[in-house]
Formats: C-alpha cells, structure tokens, sequence
C-alpha cells in the first residue's frame, strides 16, 4: 500500500527527472507547493506526458486526471504538485 | 548476409526526387538507386504519416493496428474528447519487435507513434515527440544521455516542434525570414538525427539499422510550388532564395543518405520508402461547411469563418468549442484525417440511432459525390466507409467516412462563405503514391510496378534473413530480390505476430472511462 508521504515524495521523483534538462529557469526544489505551469513552464503536450509517465511509474493507466485539469469546464491555470499527489492518494489506494 | 539498412524519407515522391536526382541537386541518391530497384509504394487509403507509418512499421493495415490519425476523438456523455495516439495504441507488432525476439539487433530511429518507448533489442528513439519528452521515447533510457553527449548533437533539435510543425496545417504563405529559419531548422534537426545514427553504426553496429528523415515531408507541405519552380515562384531574390534553400535542404539530405550508405558497408542491403506521396492541391474543401449545409452540423459561433488558406484552429483544444454539439450529428474532427464522425445516438444526445445509421451514411455519400464546383466538375473524388478505406479488428475507431479530395487536399474542418474555395497559392498536399527503392546485397536492377506499404516490413525481414509472420497483410515482394538471393534464401512464411503486439494494451469494458480522461486531459494540446 502506498503512503500520502511516499505518492508525494514519487511524484517529485517524476517530475524532477521529466524536467532536469528543461531550462525553467526554476531554481527551488521540486516541492508539494511547486506549480507545474508557472514553475515548471509546463505547456499542455508536457501535462500529457506527465500523465503518461505517472502511469507508468505506478502501473495504472487512465486515472480520471479531468478532476484536477478541468474545473467548471474549464481548464485549470495551475496545478500545484500537492495536488496531483493528493489526486494520486485518491484514487491509488 | 550483410546489415539491413532502411531510411525513410517522409512524404518524398518520385515526381520531386526525379527532378532533384537529374538536376544534380541528389547525385548521391542517383548513383545510388542506378544500380537498384524502384517502384511506386502504395500508402494506406487515407495516405497520412500516422497509419502509413504504423502500417509500414507493422506490415499490417491501419484497420488492424488501429492508427489512422494523429489524434482521435471519442464520443463520451460529457461530449467529444480527444486522444493523441502513441506506442501504446498500436495494436500490433512492430518489426523492431519480431526481429529483436528472433534474436536480430535493431536500431530505429525517429519513427512516428514509438513513444513511449518499449523494450527492444538494440535501440529506439521515437520520432515526432518534442524535446523534452524524449527520453521517455528512449531505449535503452541511458542511451538519452549518450545522445547528449554526441558532438555535434544538440538534443533539442531532434524534437518535434509544435509551433512550427502545426504550419504545415494551418495554410497560408510565410514571411521570408521565417520560410529561411523554419527550412535552415529542418536542416539542422536531420543533420542530428545523422549524428545519432551514425554514432551506432559506428560503435555498436545493428543488423537492422533504420532511421526518418521528415522535412522532406514539411518542405513540401509549405514550399511545393518553390520546390518544382512552379510559374509564379520563381524569378524575385525573395522567392529565389526560399527555393535555393530548399534545394540546399535536399542536397544535404542527399550527403546524409550518402554518408549511411557508406557506414553500412559494401555488403549492406538498403531499403528506402515513403509514407506517401505528394501532389500540388490547388482548393479547399470545407466539409463541415457542406455538413452545415446540409442540417447535420450546426456552429457555435455561425458567424466566425477561416482565415484564407486555414485549415484548422490554432489550438487543438479549441476545436470543441468550434460546433454546437447539442445539435450536431457529424462532424469532420480533424484536417489530417478528412474524416466524417457519425454521432451515435443516446438519451439527451444527438445523433443516429443503429437502425438509421447505414442510411444516414450513405446519404451523406451521395450528397458528398453529388456536389458539384462552380464549372460543374466534382471536387470529391471518393468516400469510403470505414469498413472499405480500413477494413481490420479496429475498424470502428476509423472515421465513419472518409472523404478524398480531387486533388488529395486535406479538408478544413472550419466555416467559410462556401463550401469548395480556390487556394491563394498552390500547396502541396499528400498522395497515394509513395516511393520504394533498394539497392545493394541481393537486390535486382530495374523498375517493378506497384507495391504497398505494408510490403516494406516482410521485405525488411526477409533481407534480415527471418521468416515472415503469416499473419502480416504485406508480402515479400521477391521480384526486387535477385535469383542467386531467393534461391539461396526462399522465403519462409511462418508463425504469427505477438498477440497485440508486444507493447499495445487492450482496453476493456472497464477501461472505458480511463479512456475517457485521458481523451478528456489531451485537451490541453495546442
């Protein structure tokens, strides 16, 4: 079973190494508070990818990402990675 | 037997090679291909680089390994979502698979759909994936950072480049000083890609080496009429220079062909093909317009029309925004495709219902072989249900009809004024007719008629010396082949594909609203 503490801690793992050679011009520590779009300079073929090697990494294709991506029919501005980690609890346990 | 040897050169055609080979621009290739085989390659009913591609890499039609867009809409009750097709909806085997378990090394490089990349014996690196998603489009992934430190080699120019890609769909002349940057760019990205290729088949030789080279396909989306000299594109410094430079794109590609030819060794079988070919398309086809016009699609916004030459919005995401899907009952999704959607109906849906859905299909046929240009002539020159254009298991995931153009145009899925315009200028545009050629180790002189292009990968796997699954659609086209080679090696037709293939994952029941997000989530394309 997978802790809050270690989905968290695995999605800065994939993170930190989906953008190690991006020039984001961030210099902090991927952390919980981190936003992938205004830190990291996510564009929206990076969310998909993102989404793809989340899978990956925890062996569970179509997790239903629309709940974080989408509110009120529209796309969100921002996602922080406490909120993807948090998504991930959800639904993984 | 020698090393394998195929590249691939996205989109060429032999109405431009001919010309470029004879006029001294590709002398390379000319002497070269003198001493091989050549034939006009066939590419899948919709010739487009996703299911021609696939379809070439799996020796399979797109009705079977399921590819036949670069994306793919799914209707679901919370409205249409979108899907951009990877490795893993490729439903059947890839030659880089059968070869590697039959103990062959491969090393493929820059294909379409091959990200995320799977397991092979040897190496991969997925072609049309931007640059900071390549290493998941790597195998081995160490080989990423051996990519890095390749002189010569900047990483983020082996990239596919959205922005600039998505020009080729868009229309519309480009200003000079981007025309010469955009093909310079081209330049530079295949002259990578060499780099990469050539490090393998340098330190650790393959028996399959196989690499894409896809500007060719771009420059002649953009730079046609430059291209062949067309009247009207030639004659200022400005439209003199773009097609000096469009030569100089060609005669490097043709060092490059030159430069891998001579790495494989004189013991070497080379194989080259297309995707497709190319033609000149001249106007533009507004299919959801004549859907409109026919009361089975309805706009958002019925007032907002093309820009001149546009094929599509500028984000893919805001393609839903485009139609009233509360009153919709097919629409064209996507240009690439030129495919009609049929709606499904369900409770508060629009749509057609089972009973009505052949006769709903084949009016919309009719109407489409019915309508007419202003001098009378007939602008559609076929519609092919999904079961005719890409018969197969998958068959469903296709559009519902298929629409070819008179001049293989792709459809603009946006409104205008009239449904048929004429283009400012000439384009080009793709067409059934790609390019085959071989030469070297066992490979006969001459001209042959016609393959298709799911003859390249039982063609591959026999020059590998490997049996050839039975279950593939394509042949061993043995006329390339000379006598001494096919009667030394006959061929062998045996066993089957891996079920699925080694990397595609079938969804069931209860993955359909996996599906659903993730469809949902690609609405962040752009």
């Amino acid at each position: 079973m997978l802790d809050n503490e270690k989905i968290l801690q695995e999605t800065i793992a994939i993170l930190s190494e989906m953008t190690a050679d991006w020039d984001t011009g961030f210099s902090g520590g991927i952390g919980p508070q981190t936003g992938i779009i205004a830190d990291l300079a996510f564009e929206s073929i990076d969310v998909v990818q993102l989404v793809g090697a989340i899978e990956e990494r925890f062996g569970k294709r179509g997790l239903p990402f629309e709940e974080i991506l989408i509110k009120d029919g529209n796309y969100v501005d921002e996602i922080k990675v406490s909120e993807i980690a948090d998504f991930l609890a959800k639904h993984l346990k | 037997m020698g090393k394998t040897l195929f590249i691939g050169l996205d989109g060429a055609v032999f109405k431009v090679l001919d010309i470029l080979m004879d006029s001294g621009v590709m002398p390379g290739l000319k002497a070269l291909s003198s001493s091989g085989s050549r034939a006009i390659l066939n590419s899948t009913s919709n010739p487009l680089t996703p299911p021609a591609w696939i379809s070439l890499m799996t020796g399979r039609e797109p009705g079977s390994h399921g590819i036949f867009d670069f994306l793919r809409p799914e209707e679901k009750d919370s409205g249409v979502v979108l899907k951009l097709n990877d490795s893993k909806d490729v439903k059947c085997e890839t030659i880089w698979s059968i070869a590697g378990r039959q103990g062959k090394r491969v090393a493929s490089f820059n294909f379409y759909g091959m990200s995320p990349a799977a397991e092979v014996n040897g190496y991969l690196v997925s072609g049309f994936i931007p640059w900071k998603h390549l290493k998941r489009a790597t195998w081995p992934p160490q080989f990423y950072e051996v990519m890095k430190t390749i002189p010569g080699v900047d990483i983020k120019t082996l990239g596919f480049h959205l922005e600039q890609e998505k020009k080729c769909f868009q229309g519309g002349a480009m200003p000079a000083d981007e025309a010469s940057a955009w093909i310079r760019s081209h330049i530079e990205r295949e002259r990578n890609w060499f780099e990469i290729v050539r490090r393998v088949m340098v330190t650790d030789p393959c028996d399959l080496t196989a690499v894409v080279f896809d500007g060719v396909d771009k420059l002649q989306h953009l730079f046609w009429p430059y291209i062949l000299g067309l009247e009207g594109f030639t004659g200022t410094p400005e439209k003199d220079a773009i097609r000096e430079l469009c030569l100089d794109y060609f005669r490097k590609l043709d060092n490059i062909i030159s430069g891998i030819v001579e790495l494989a060794g004189p013991g070497a079988s080379v194989f080259m093909a297309s995707d497709h070919g190319f033609q000149t398309t001249g106007e533009i086809f507004y299919l959801n317009k004549w859907l409109h016009d026919n009361g089975l699609l309805h706009w958002s916004e019925p007032d907002s029309f093309a820009a001149p030459g546009q094929l599509t919005e500028g984000r893919i995401s805001s393609h839903n925004g485009i139609f009233d899907y509360g009153r919709t009952v097919a629409y064209a999704w996507t240009p690439s495709s030129n495919g009609i959607y049929i709606r499904k109906a369900a409770e508060g849906k629009p749509g057609v219902s089972e009973s009505e859905y052949h006769e709903v299909r084949e009016r919309i046929r009719k109407g489409l072989y019915e309508f007419r240009d202003e001098k009378g002539g007939r602008p559609v020159s076929k519609v092919l249900t999904r079961e005719e254009a890409f018969p197969g298991e998958y068959s469903e995931l296709a559009p519902d009809l298929t629409v070819l153009m008179r001049d293989g145009g792709m459809v603009s899925i946006l409104n205008s004024d009239k449904a048929l315009k004429p283009r400012t200028e000439p384009a080009g545009c793709h067409s059934l007719d790609g390019i085959f050629m071989a030469f070297g180790e066992g490979i006969k002189k001459g001209s042959f008629g016609p393959l298709k292009i799911t003859d390249v990968a039982p063609a591959l796997l026999y020059s590998l010396g490997l049996s050839v699954p039975e279950d593939l659609t394509g042949r061993v086209p043995s006329e390339i082949f000379t006598d001494e080679r096919m009667k030394a090696a006959p061929v062998a037709v045996e066993g089957r594909t891996l079920s699925m293939g080694g990397q595609a994952e079938k969804k069931d029941d209860g993955e359909s609203d996996v599906v659903m997000s993730q469809l949902k989530m690609l609405g962040y394309i752009e």
